[in-house]
């Protein structure tokens, strides 16, 4: 039988070539992925095992607060303690190091990152025997208030050579400073992408902490008498439990950056591999089409096996074989592909600057298995039942004629898809009823199903829907068109279903992100009552603008008030359990804040917050029992516990659940920063007069964005456009892999209808009428995907969106863009795929077709 | 004879029938001018050793109006002559005409459109359009060029043939005789010059097969239809007016208003 199987996959290149190109789509998606993920997790191991290469032992405060993403955040260390780890015997060399946020940009303007999205450092260069860093030829080193070394990635970026000045803004305010060295990390022009302007130790405690003082960590180098567990430990023991510090070995504090990382790129990796997973799934339809098809087309044969003996399982048997060829070959494939992918992706990322690949790709072992197994997996369980279904063939039917698949219209098929359609809304409802959102899992997925089981019962009356104002202006070539389509439900339903998927994803993400636009214009125009915004230009989330900004800004003529919003992260007691958790927290000026912000306090208010005094939103009083006046127990960085007050409630929970004053903060070390000032004109000065005032002042750093009203709002509604974008580019990969499906089942159409098009060549259908028939019925194919994909896309961003209004989620809105940029997609989508079907139809053999045999 | 060079006439085809590059002169040379023919039409498959001659310089011309039959042993090349002379397949040498145009001057859509408007055809099998219902398969020639056709006519071809309570079923509800039925009322709709059957019958029983026979006789009769046929079967030739027999790729006999017991005669000698 294997034989058999053999000859026929041999005997069938191009078919073969069609299925495994549907296994090779759906598996190069998730090798790429593995790859790309596997790569960025080396890249930043080898980073850490290069920042810490020459570190013996590590020395950091013990008081942090934990948090979701990458590495706890700590508190900061006396400087004082460098010179007591020094003493310890076994220490060589002990230096105090500080890093944290600090943003350069050129005289000229010009940014250190070539697109905005990796980590802006600022921090000490360390002492030779300690530092990863290398000094350039010509590179000194940063000593005094004013000088700066940079990382050879930004310099070159900013276009500065040593001997330039540069703009850094820090926690400290928006200063100049003299380049005096260029550094590279390890052998890279940067670590990992960041961008870093490292000072000597006082310059960076004042510039990066805006603190005297206090360090960051230690970093020691041990003599060589130690091992480096033992040094250790000796420093542990002499500098005490009272020092509020941890001294971890060189070993110790690389495997906690690997590990931290490694829990950050988890999310990335699940996240991408899910996209890879809808590839699939939609790859999938694609194959279990292909071997129904080729199972229907191979009716004759395998009923003239059956006729000379073959049983019913052999015959089973063979296809199944076949598919494990396919898969296995496609799956191979695909892992290859899958590198070629990666390698794009990282090679567009490190164009836009984010240096992810100092040494290549990084392919594990793990990833050409994991690919194989999947991509083989699915191949065989999407021919079980084709597979079954040709060994069921009568032998008698090897006299038959044409081998039409068997009708769409089963009862079983209306039964089961009723009892799904029932099952879908009722968990909807459930789930919208607001019992439990959990339910909305299984209602959306059962309106996936239903979809699917459904399909073929729709496929035929849609496409005979369509195809009748087809008739009238495309004549017969569009009627035939419409009626091919229409001939084989199930895999005109099914070629569909793989357009519908990615199609109804795409509208599902625009309605929610459209429905969130929408709701962050309600809520920003409600709440935000100020003229101007100031923010950040760099959106790495760390960092910010320096709290002293806001002051400046309030002593211009020109302006009323200003004030400065901050997040930051404290350990609340649960009131309920009495246990902390890391909460992030607003923080406020209630000196300043006055009325530039409207939450709808229904008791107390921002300006009367006491530096004891908490505000919390309605919900949160509700869900932990609070009232005005009750108790919140919170802890900082620095371990201080402090009893606060609930000073005020309020309804407009968009921006935050708690908010604080800054003062609360006072005794913290790390640096306080905003991440928006919002401003107030004085009465009687024109916009634009307020505006220049303003503008000059925010200028020079070149790290401030002020933006009106207007212009904040809007920037805010489509701040997450980009990862809408990102969304988007991902989901295209399962529309370019329905695409080749409707390519791949006109393809085999055209094979199996070689003689009836033969024969319409005949009697007279011209080339370009042929073509034209087979362009309908693509057409018809992808825009019954969209059509059903816009269908489940909107119910799915409907039921999103209701689930979170909780959330803050109060607008419903459809994307009418992406409606239409669907319903082109779909049109140009059917147009590309049917090009080379058509192509090939229209070259149909007449003489090949008419011939009796 | 030269195959590079072919002699292509320059004069009107009408004394294709007598041309003397004939291997025998007919017997009995019709006045009427042909409504196709070909003029020392040659077809070679393959090349060296392989080389298959299916037609070997032939001459010959069908009139108008008239029932033509083409007949032969297996691969004498009925099938190959009957190919050419539509517009189906291109002579290695020589030239087809149909009415006064030679085929081989017209480019592949104009050849189609040809087809469309002057050329019927009825196959052994594999007839008609299986989406398309009876009625639609016996328009598609008018559909596809966008016309009405001449509604009367189609009655009466619907009419003739007998087909008028099944025009709306589709051919997989159709017995193989009714399928050969729409087959006919197809060519005959679009009126046009010339229809080429190639067994037209030889799926069909005896008497379905003399049900379209005599449907094709009368077409010729009544319509003034030019049909040319190939067929195996004496029965089948006997209902045309002349029958043009073919061996080995040549016109070797023809015989005017045959019976089914002097084809049968002609056939036997072939065996020789
Ligand atoms: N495509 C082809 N390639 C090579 N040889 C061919 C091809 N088509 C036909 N032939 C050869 O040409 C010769 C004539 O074939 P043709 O089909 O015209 O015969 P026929 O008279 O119609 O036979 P039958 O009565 O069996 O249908 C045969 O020898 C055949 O093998
Ligand atoms: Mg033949």
């Amino acid at each position: 039988m294997f034989r058999i199987s053999l000859k026929n996959v041999l005997a069938r290149k191009a078919r073969l070539f069609l299925t495994a190109f549907a296994v090779i789509a759906g598996t190069a998606f998730l090798s790429g992925v593995l790859i790309f993920t596997g790569t960025i997790k080396q890249s930043f191991d080898d980073l850490f095992a290069k920042a810490y290469s020459k570190t013996d032992a590590f020395v950091r405060s013990s008081n942090k607060i934990e948090s979701q993403f990458g590495q706890a955040q700590r508190d900061q260390i006396p400087d004082s303690l460098v010179a007591a780890v020094r003493s310890v015997p076994g220490v060589a060399e002990a230096g105090g190091n500080v890093s944290g946020f600090a943003t350069m940009t050129s005289l000229t303007g010009k940014s250190s990152q070539k697109a905005s999205g990796p980590p802006e450092f600022g921090g000490s260069l360390g002492n030779v025997a300690t530092t990863p860093w290398h000094l350039t030829t010509g590179s000194k080193q940063p000593s005094g208030g004013t000088e700066v070394v940079i990382d050879k990635s930004s310099a070159k970026n900013m276009g500065v050579k040593v001997g330039d000045q540069i703009n850094i803004t820090a926690a400290s305010g928006s200063a100049k400073y003299t380049v005096v060295g260029i550094a590279t990390f390890g052998d890279s022009d940067t670590s990992g992408g960041a961008a870093w302007a490292l000072f000597d130790l006082p310059t960076a405690q004042k510039v990066v902490l805006n603190k005297t003082g206090l360090i960051d960590s230690i970093v020691v180098k041990g003599d060589g008498s130690l091992t480096d567990t033992a040094l250790a430990q000796k420093i542990e023991t002499a500098l005490g439990p009272t020092s509020q510090t941890q001294v971890l070995t060189g070993a110790q504090i690389t495997d906690e950056s690997k590990s931290a990382i490694e829990k950050s790129l988890s999310f990335l990796t699940l996240f991408l591999t899910i996209f890879a997973g809808i590839s699939l799934f939609v790859g999938s339809f694609i194959i279990y089409n292909v071997f129904s098809i080729s199972a229907a087309q191979r009716q004759k044969e395998n009923a003239l096996l059956r006729a000379i003996g073959a049983s019913s399982r052999q015959v089973s048997a063979s296809m199944f074989i076949e598919a494990l060829i396919v898969g296995l070959v496609g799956a191979v494939i695909g892992f290859a592909a899958g590198i070629g992918l990666a390698a794009l992706i990282t090679g567009i990322l490190s164009a836009v600057g984010f240096g992810v690949t100092g040494a290549g790709l990084v392919i594990s072992p793990s990833v050409p298995v994991i690919t194989i197994i999947v991509g083989l997996v699915v191949t065989l369980v999407c021919a079980i039942a084709p597979a079954l279904r040709s060994g069921r063939v009568p032998p008698l039917a090897a006299m038959r004629d044409v081998a039409l698949e068997k009708g769409a219209v089963s009862r079983g098929r209306v039964i089961g898809g009723a009892i799904v359609v029932a099952i879908a809304i009722a968990s909807l409802i459930t789930g919208l009823a607001g019992s439990s959102a959990i339910w909305l899992v299984p209602g959306v997925i059962g309106i996936y199903v239903a979809f699917i089981v459904l399909g073929p019962i729709i496929a035929s009356p849609t496409a005979k829907i369509v195809s009748a104002p087809l008739r009238r202006f495309r004549g017969v070539t569009g009627q035939i068109a419409g009626q091919n389509a229409a001939r084989n439900p199930r895999r005109t339903a099914i070629t569909a279903g793989a357009l519908m998927i990615g199609v109804s994803l795409i509208i599902g993400v625009a309605t929610v992100g459209s429905s969130v636009r929408q709701s962050i214009k309600d809520t920003f125009g409600k709440q935000f009552t100020g003229d101007y915004s100031i923010t950040p230009v760099s959106d790495s989330g760390l960092g910010g603008l320096p709290t002293a900004l806001s002051d400046q800004v309030a002593a211009l003529p020109e302006v009323q008030s200003s004030t400065g919003l901050g997040a930051n992260r404290i350990t609340i007691d649960d009131p309920k359990t009495g246990k902390g958790a890391a909460r992030t927290v607003i923080v406020v000026d209630p000196k300043t804040v006055g009325n530039l912000y409207n939450l709808g306090f229904t008791q107390g208010s921002l300006q009367a917050l006491t530096p004891d005094g908490i505000a919390i939103s309605s919900d949160r009083a509700t869900g932990d029992g609070l009232k005005m006046g009750d108790t919140v127990n919170v802890v900082l960085l620095n371990q201080a516990k402090v009893a606060l007050k609930v000073e005020g409630i309020f309804t407009q929970d968009t921006l935050a659940n708690r908010i604080v004053p800054r003062d609360l903060f006072k005794s913290q070390n790390s640096p306080l920063f905003d991440f928006q000032i919002v401003v107030t004109k004085k009465p009687g000065v024109s916009d634009a007069a307020a505006f220049a005032a303003i503008k000059k002042l925010t200028d020079p750093s070149q790290t401030a964005k002020l933006q009106t009203k207007a212009q904040y709002i809007a920037d805010q509604s489509s701040s997450i456009d980009g990862f809408l974008n990102f969304i988007y580019a991902l989901l295209g990969m399962s529309i370019f892999i329905a695409a080749i499906g409707i390519v791949i089942t006109l393809l085999l159409s055209v094979y199996e209808r070689r003689r009836e098009l033969g024969l319409m060549r005949a009697v007279g259908t011209t080339r370009s009428q042929i073509r034209s028939s087979i362009r309908w019925e693509s057409l018809i194919t992808s825009v019954l995907g969209a059509v059903e994909g816009v269908i489940i896309g909107v119910l799915l961003g409907w039921v999103v969106v209701r689930a979170l209004r909780s959330q803050g989620l109060s607008s419903f809105s459809v994307s009418t863009t992406a409606v239409v940029f669907v319903a082109v997609m779909a049109i140009l989508l059917g147009l590309a795929a049917a090009w080379f079907p058509a192509r090939r139809a229209s070259r149909s053999d007449i003489l090949a077709a008419i011939a009796t045999t | 004879m030269s195959l590079v060079d072919p002699p292509v006439p320059q004069t009107s085809p009408t004394f294709a029938a007598s041309s003397s590059s004939s291997p025998i002169a007919p017997g009995n040379v019709s006045t009427a001018t042909p409504a196709a023919g070909a003029v020392d039409a040659a077809k070679i498959y393959g090349s060296g050793d392989s080389e298959v001659r299916a037609l070997d310089g032939v001459t010959v011309g069908f009139e108008a109006a008239h029932f033509s039959a083409i007949m032969g042993p297996s691969g004498s090349g009925k099938s190959t002559l009957m190919h050419c002379l539509a517009g189906l397949d291109a002579l290695t040498s020589g030239a087809v005409y149909i009415g006064d145009t030679y085929l081989a001057k017209l480019n592949d859509r104009q050849l189609t459109e040809f087809r469309r408007t002057e050329v019927g055809f009825i196959f052994q099998a594999y007839n008609l359009i299986p989406t398309l219902n009876a009625y639609e398969n016996i328009t598609l020639p008018l559909l596809l060029g966008g016309q009405k056709g001449d509604q009367a006519w189609i009655d009466r071809v619907v009419e003739t043939v007998g087909l008028r309570n099944r025009l709306k079923h589709r051919p997989s509800e159709l017995s193989g005789g009714q399928q050969q039925r729409v087959a006919v009322a197809r060519a005959l709709a679009s009126k046009p010059r010339i229809i080429f059957a190639d067994e037209p019958t030889g799926n069909l029983d005896s008497r379905t097969g003399a049900e379209i026979l005599d449907f094709m006789r009368r077409a010729v009769n009544e319509l003034g239809q030019t049909i040319v046929m190939v067929t195996h079967d004496p029965q089948a030739a006997s209902y045309a007016d002349r029958v043009v027999f073919l061996a080995d790729g040549k016109i070797v006999d023809e015989m005017q208003e045959p019976t089914a017991e002097s084809v049968l005669d002609r056939m036997k000698r072939f065996g020789d």
